[in-house]
């Protein structure tokens, strides 16, 4: 036992990553205090089943996913719409507006790439951009070999830099149109 | 990581756009809190409950054990009270599988012996009737208090066992523990994966026929699904 983290180190270290996997994996905002509570209850009364000497991320991927995929079930049986770019966000106070401003609209982009591809190359995405993770800690996360997890990574680079691009291009079309 | 082309945009960029979405995509820290409240709320009593659940369940056991040495014990003295020869006498505090077989196979054939024994079957006769009824009466309720409604965790912890089965080489084990969660879960939230578990132990204990349809029916159903892949590498020809 002495390894093991306990559920609050856990929970500590690992929110933020639960938390931004359920919401890109769909579930609603409404939903998502519930999924990720859930997902650390499971932990927590399976902790002695579980391995949790490995990978916790790679845990709590998995529980996240099957828990996300009932209440993403649950919610579209109920006729709700997903609201997957919907803002729970809360910036930084310390921004001034400007800035604030600036990072709503890179993280609308990223948002927007993302949920406009399938949901293997945005977890890849967000495994190995977002959350920091090595390509083949990521490939064991989602349970597939490190040659599919480089492809799926690519790919998804490739989406998401050609949304910036394209974002980049607007501005650059606004900024001259004001200057006329 | 290779450098790779993503569009017009270099590293540099993409890491920009990353690093907004990172920091703007942040849980409400009131919410995170809230959260950790709520599941320290729920986990804590969680092992209490479970403590209750245990106790109960001895008592209940031990009061069924108390309970069911009594009824072994009042026939036994009815029937010496009633004259039973001593070997018919030995032959009543069985257990209740052998009653059972008692009131099926041994009643019918009473053995040719004195005219005196003959009249034996009606002395026996409610000996079966009232002994094996009892231990399905206390065992009722009990299950029903103790045993909640199968969760989510249940299953995991029942899929964790599938797994481990699989990667120790036990492929009968992991057939023994898919049919359980085929039958406590035949829509559980691991239905997909059973396949694939399933289709690699019926290939791993020589199976492959089955383990072959399986697979096929699997991929066909479900070609773009995450575990199609390692479907199709189970069992190849």
């Amino acid at each position: 036992v002495g390894d093991v983290p306990s559920l609050e180190q856990i929970y500590a270290l690992h929110h933020t990553f639960v938390w931004r996997i359920a919401r890109r994996l769909g579930v609603a905002d409404a939903m998502l205090d519930d999924v990720v509570q859930e997902v650390f209850v499971v932990i927590h009364r399976r902790r002695h089943e579980l391995d949790m000497s490995g990978s916790i991320p790679a845990l709590l991927y998995g529980v996240t996913r099957r828990i996300a995929g009932r209440a993403r079930d649950a919610a579209q049986q109920r006729e709700r719409r997903l609201s997957v770019v919907e803002s729970v966000s809360t910036p930084n106070s310390e921004d001034d507006p400007e800035s604030r401003a600036l990072l709503e609209e890179r993280a609308q982009v990223v948002r927007e790439a993302l949920d406009a591809m399938d949901e293997d190359k945005r977890m890849m995405f967000l495994l190995t951009q977002v959350e920091g993770m090595s390509i083949p800690e990521a490939a064991a996360v989602v349970d597939v070999n490190v040659n599919t997890a480089y492809a799926r990574a690519r790919v998804a680079r490739e989406l998401v830099g050609k949304a910036i691009a394209r974002h980049r291009a607007r501005d650059e079309r606004i900024r001259v149109h004001a200057h006329r | 990581m290779p450098i790779v082309d993503h569009g017009d945009t270099d590293d540099d960029e993409l890491g920009l756009y990353v690093a907004a979405f990172r920091r703007v995509e942040q849980p409400d820290p009131a919410r995170r809190d809230a959260s950790w409240r709520a599941i320290a709320q729920q986990t804590a009593p969680a092992q209490r409950r479970w403590l209750w659940i245990g106790a109960a369940a001895t008592l209940l056991a031990a009061a069924w054990l108390l309970w069911s040495v009594d009824v072994l014990r009042l026939p036994l003295l009815d029937r010496t009270e009633l004259g039973m020869r001593g070997d018919q006498a030995g032959y009543q505090p069985v257990d209740d599988e052998l009653v059972e077989h008692a009131s099926t196979r041994e009643v019918p054939q009473p053995e040719p012996a004195p005219p005196a024994a003959i009249e034996v079957p009606t002395a026996v006769e409610p000996v079966p009737v009232v002994v094996p009824e009892p231990p399905p009466t206390p065992s009722k309720p009990r299950s029903k208090a103790v045993r909640p409604a199968p969760t989510l965790a249940d299953e995991t912890a029942l899929f964790a066992e599938i797994q481990q089965a699989l990667v120790a080489g036990q492929p009968a084990r992991a057939l023994t523990a898919i049919a359980r969660h085929e039958r406590e879960f035949p829509r559980g939230a691991f239905g997909q994966e059973r396949v694939v578990a399933k289709a690699q132990a019926l290939c791993a204990v020589g199976k492959t026929v089955a383990a072959r349809q399986l697979r096929d029916r699997f991929v066909a159903r479900n070609p773009s699904s995450h575990l199609a892949p390692r479907m199709r590498a189970v069992c190849p020809e």
